[in-house]
């Protein structure tokens, strides 16, 4: 396999270009795994697209997806470390990105993706909240969200269109 | 120690030395704000010039960092890249904190 910017290889990360041009990652489902990986994807869409505003929205809701299966869907501790595993689908062509995002941890609570209402924050200083954003962050970036749960595995798809027509992305 | 920090009349400047704020990074940035923000002036700057990326863990950490300070103390923030403007949008945060453009606008009291 030839190095590219999207080819990574590092301490339980691994990225690697399938030969129809898609991304394909196996993250190691810890922080600085998602860290890595994180690193892996964007080098690829650095060599695939050059919006830059397009490509801030995958990273950010891709990350907070990351960081919602090592943070949740691991918490228990019950499995163990080896068998936690993390999978990355990113297929880009020319006007839409689209990631696939399966691990075999915990489902989402009710089986559904949760609502990512914003939080009030006319609160005073000392209780705004210091989490909770993930699922608004994921809601506003991705044009469309499809989560489902097959055979122990979690599957969220997100695709994100360059020209998104919502307002406030 | 993730930061370096000067204290120059009434403000205290807070530049993070690190090019992310995420998940990986978060509880140490928040440890390393108390001890840089323990005591010191009522204005405290956080310069995020070389901070491409905060998730939603360092957004946390930094609405934590701002608590930390107590009442009578600010937190205000300068020197946003785009995306980590579009955290703050998004999460409507850019209402609870000050934003400037850049280091030199905070020190002159232009906002974004």
């Amino acid at each position: 396999m030839t190095e590219t910017p999207g080819h990574c290889d590092r301490e339980g990360t691994h990225c690697r270009i399938a030969p129809d041009g898609v991304l394909l990652c196996d993250v190691q489902p810890t922080e600085l795994g998602v860290r890595r990986a994180m690193q892996g994807l964007m080098g690829h869409l650095g060599g695939a697209c050059d919006d830059d505003a397009w490509r801030a929205r995958v990273e950010i809701a891709v990350t907070e997806s990351l960081n919602n299966i090592v943070e949740h869907a691991f918490a228990d501790g019950g499995m163990p470390m080896a068998r936690r595993l993390i999978r990355i689908r990113c297929d880009t062509a020319r006007d839409v990105i689209r990631i696939e995002i399966e691990d075999n941890g915990c489902p989402l609570p009710g089986g559904k993706l949760p609502a990512g209402l914003a939080a009030d924050l006319d609160v005073p200083v000392e209780d705004l909240p210091e989490g909770g954003f993930g699922w608004v962050l994921i809601r506003s970036l991705a044009n469309t969200i499809c989560y489902c749960r097959t055979s122990g595995w979690n599957q969220l798809k997100m695709v994100f269109e360059e020209h998104p027509t919502a307002p406030n992305q | 120690m993730s930061l370096t920090s000067s204290i120059t009349d009434e403000t205290q400047v807070v530049t993070v030395n690190a090019d992310r704020i995420d998940a990986a990074l978060a509880i140490r940035f928040k440890d390393d704000m108390r001890t840089e923000t323990e005591d010191g002036p009522s204005r405290v700057i956080l310069d995020l010039s070389a901070v491409d990326f905060v998730d939603s863990s360092g957004l946390g950490a930094i609405v934590a960092a701002m608590k930390q300070l107590g009442s009578g103390r600010s937190l205000d923030l300068a020197g946003l890249s785009p995306t980590v403007e579009k955290v703050f949008r998004l999460t409507r945060m850019d209402s609870v904190f000050d934003l400037y453009p850049s280091l030199d606008d905070a020190l002159a009291g232009i906002a974004d």
